[in-house]
């Protein structure tokens, strides 16, 4: 009987051990999660402007603008450009370097804010290690043009 | 014509390691592990012949090949054509079998192994060579021609134009692939159902070896990434760095467990399970890379067939693995108890531990695959889950590495520790008050972890001073091998603390458009812009930026970071240009010039605190790796 409930005792102790690790686990990834949209899923979905989201599609032809912005007391360079999927367009806001395959007609994914249905926020822009790869997202998005 | 015969010899490798699986079923021959050596030798023959027509193909720039007029080109210097074999997908893959193919060589000629072990385990490598070599030749042929034959090359990707990627593929996949003669091994001891000592000391340095060679692959590439990407980190959390990760948090707990299963025969179901998973997750890595299922900035354009084909390897080795381990683990499974507070109970712990830390990493990983499939959502997991999971497992496997060498094996006692290592502790006491001293402006967490760092080093400092007797004079008595390795390997993992916790939490960015002659400050360093000048090299054109550096008003030197568009694809890299100390790296890279305003630039300048550590952690990691391997030889002799 001992000897049972000694292993009874474990048993339990160790499920319960492995539940609360599992659930933070669990908790921490909900947290963390970022959502991918294209321009019209995010325009339909109603996000929150604190919601980090990340935005893809293609950089619409002529649209890159760069311009000089003040960050606290330094001139920094920012950049606005569109991102189409072909329905919905979405201006960007990018203040920082850009990445070196960053350019017009080429897929995109940026990580940021929607602040309203005009203006997406970047933080980050994502960059590529090769010009012939495609984000997988962004696959159904970019196909059109070829 | 050359390139037919390169092919000529893949099918070799196919033929020949087939019959590592054929002649047992069918019994052939009398002597069946001469005739297993034989085909190891054969297929790493083989392999090797047609790893160099590939690049000899590629030197004399044989643009025929799809494979070379993809990733080559005429302008290339000669070493970055060589290096261009494994810069693309068929070439790194006919890497990867050779590597297969020299471990089973090597163990083939490894002599005093016991002979059914020998024969077993070169017969589950061969098989695994016969899959690879039935891969490459069915969906990835790097001889095939493409017609008509080019004029000239598309390029190698500029990124890989790069010293750091010359030796970078190979180490990594000497570790990737090197987990694959430690799965055949365990594999054969499952079949052969013997739980000996002998069988385990076997196993030991080639799981020594492949660790050593993945750590090496895994610092080269993080090393890379920074100076080369421009983006001034070296961990991005991203699923092919994941990848390699994993292989290694599991051979590193392999390392470990192997220690007690030669030493007492306990644990010995649980270094083979570590053994059969570490191949898998590297399997899991290739998969990964070459499928592009996952967004990541290390996919290189890729063809879904190939991830079905090693999906379903993947599926049907472990499937195997799993079934053989369940039904013959019972064999191995000690009745013995482990003491929690002994030197067994700390390894234990330290398992337990980095097989949750590889487990969670693994899920932050591979979530956003089953999210796509199950919820039809895309979704990715940011570096936040991973820090944040990091960070409180980092206090166990401090704790142990700091204690764990002091426990005695079997039974032991915390009281008795305690009074053992009092003088470290006193010591250890000290040095946090220094540590706090030092940095207590600094966010909280980096001196926690500053803390954790100098704590590794001290306890592991006074290891040593073990062996240091003052009585009746200070003699210093001999330090044995394996406790050097061991010590230098946790000092390179404290030393690797420093440096990431410094480069993550400590660093100092400034972006900004910077005018000439204007200068920026960023911690004790003034930097200049001095202007921009235009560069012409062999296959490149480069718009150098001249940064003057003073440190303390002192002149120190003239920094050039560029922008390089390269002529073939007019593909734009930036490169770095970096000033390493002691206490920080001066990181500069340029961007685009100022549209509005003349002699005014984007300069991004960061300060990285104690990076150079990262790298010398690295190579104490190493260091301890071939200290082990020394002493295997050197025992064997």
């Amino acid at each position: 009987m001992k000897l049972k409930t000694q292993r009874f005792f474990k048993v339990t102790s160790l499920l319960i051990i492995f539940l609360i690790g599992s659930s933070i686990l669990f908790y921490n990834l909900k947290n963390n999660l970022v959502f991918f949209f294209s321009p019209s899923e995010i325009l339909e979905k109603k996000i929150s402007s604190l919601e980090n989201v990340r935005l893809g599609g293609m950089v619409k032809k002529g649209s890159i603008k760069k311009k000089e912005t003040e960050v606290g007391e330094k001139k920094v360079q920012e950049t606005i450009f569109t991102i189409t999927d072909f329905e919905r367009e979405i201006f960007v806001y990018y203040v920082g370097i850009l990445p070196d395959l960053f350019s017009e007609g080429q897929g995109v994914v940026v990580e940021g804010n929607l602040i309203n249905e005009n203006r997406f926020n970047a933080k980050i822009v994502l960059a590529k290690h090769d010009e012939n790869y495609m984000p997988p997202e962004l696959d159904n998005i970019v196909k059109p043009t070829n | 014509m050359i390139a037919e015969i390169g092919v000529f010899f893949l099918i070799l490798t196919l033929i020949g390691s087939s019959f590592g699986f054929i002649c047992p079923v069918l019994k052939f021959h009398e002597n069946s592990e001469i005739t297993q050596i034989k085909i190891s030798k054969l297929t790493f023959f083989c392999t090797t012949t047609s790893f160099v027509i590939l690049t000899y193909c590629f030197i004399i720039s044989d643009f025929s090949l799809t494979v070379i007029e993809k990733n080559s080109n005429s302008q290339l210097p000669i070493i970055y054509k060589i290096t261009g074999v494994w810069g693309n997908h068929e070439g790194s893959i006919l890497l990867w079998l050779l590597v297969m193919t020299f471990f089973g060589f090597l163990f083939a000629c490894q002599s005093k192994i016991d002979s059914k072990l020998k024969e077993k385990t070169l017969n589950v490598q061969n098989t695994l060579i016969f899959l690879i070599s039935l891969f490459i030749l069915l969906t990835s042929n790097p001889f095939e021609r493409t017609f008509p034959p080019a004029i000239d090359g598309a390029d190698l990707n500029p990124l890989l134009q790069d010293p750091g990627l010359i030796i970078h593929p190979p180490f990594l996949y000497l570790g990737y692939v090197g987990s694959s003669i430690v799965f055949s091994i365990s594999i054969a001891i499952l079949i052969l159902n013997n739980n000996s000592k002998e069988y385990f000391t076997i196993l030991k340095p080639w799981i020594f070896l492949s660790w050593t060679f993945l750590s090496c692959g895994i610092g080269l590439g993080s090393w890379w990434a920074y100076y080369e990407l421009g983006w001034g980190g070296f961990w991005f959390w991203d699923p092919v760095e994941n990848a390699s990760l994993l292989p290694w948090l599991t051979s590193s707990a392999l390392l470990h467990t192997i220690i007690i299963s030669t030493k007492k025969k306990s644990l010995q179901n649980w270094t083979l399970f570590l053994s059969i998973v570490t191949f898998l997750l590297s399997l899991l890595g290739t998969f990964l890379v070459r499928s592009g299922v996952l967004v990541s900035v290390h996919a290189f354009a890729n063809d879904p067939t190939r991830g079905v084909f090693i999906l379903l390897l993947l599926l049907a080795i472990s499937a195997m693995s799993f079934f053989l381990f369940l039904k013959r683990s019972k064999k191995f499974s000690s009745k013995l108890q482990i003491n929690l507070v002994s030197r067994e109970g700390a390894i234990s712990l330290n398992n337990i531990f980095m097989f949750t830390l590889s487990f969670t990493i693994l899920l932050g990983t591979i979530y956003p695959l089953f999210s796509n499939v199950i919820f039809n959502n895309k979704i990715s997991v940011g570096a936040p889950f991973f820090n944040s999971i990091l960070s409180p497992l980092m206090i166990p496997i401090t704790l142990g590495m700091m204690f764990g060498p002091f426990l005695k094996w079997e039974k032991d006692d915390i009281g008795n520790l305690l009074s053992r290592i009092k003088i470290l502790l006193l010591i250890l006491f000290i040095v946090s008050l220094t540590v706090w001293y030092l940095n207590f402006k600094g966010p909280i967490l980096s001196v926690i972890f500053f803390a954790f760092s100098a704590w590794i080093i001290t306890s592991s400092i006074f290891e040593l001073l073990k062996f240091l007797s003052f009585k009746p004079k200070l003699i210093l008595r001999k330090i044995p091998l394996k406790t050097f390795s061991q010590v230098s390997a946790h000092i390179g993992i404290a030393l690797i603390i420093l440096g990431a916790t410094g480069t993550s939490i400590l660093r100092i960015e400034q972006i900004q458009f910077q005018e000439v002659n204007e200068v920026i400050t960023a911690k004790n360093f003034k930097v200049k812009f001095l202007g921009i000048k235009l560069v012409e090299k062999e296959n490149y054109k480069s718009q150098m930026g001249f940064f003057e550096i003073y440190k303390n008003n002192k002149y120190i030197k003239t920094l050039t970071p560029e922008k390089r568009m390269y002529n073939s694809n007019k593909q734009v890299t930036t490169e770095a240009a970096i000033h390493s100390t002691i206490f920080g790296d001066l990181y500069i890279a340029i961007g685009d010039g100022n549209a509005l305003k003349k002699n005014s630039w984007t300069t991004r300048i960061w300060y990285n605190s104690f990076t150079i550590w990262i790298w010398i952690g690295v190579l104490f990691l190493v260091l301890g790796g071939m200290l082990s391997i020394f002493r295997f030889i050197k025992v064997n002799k």
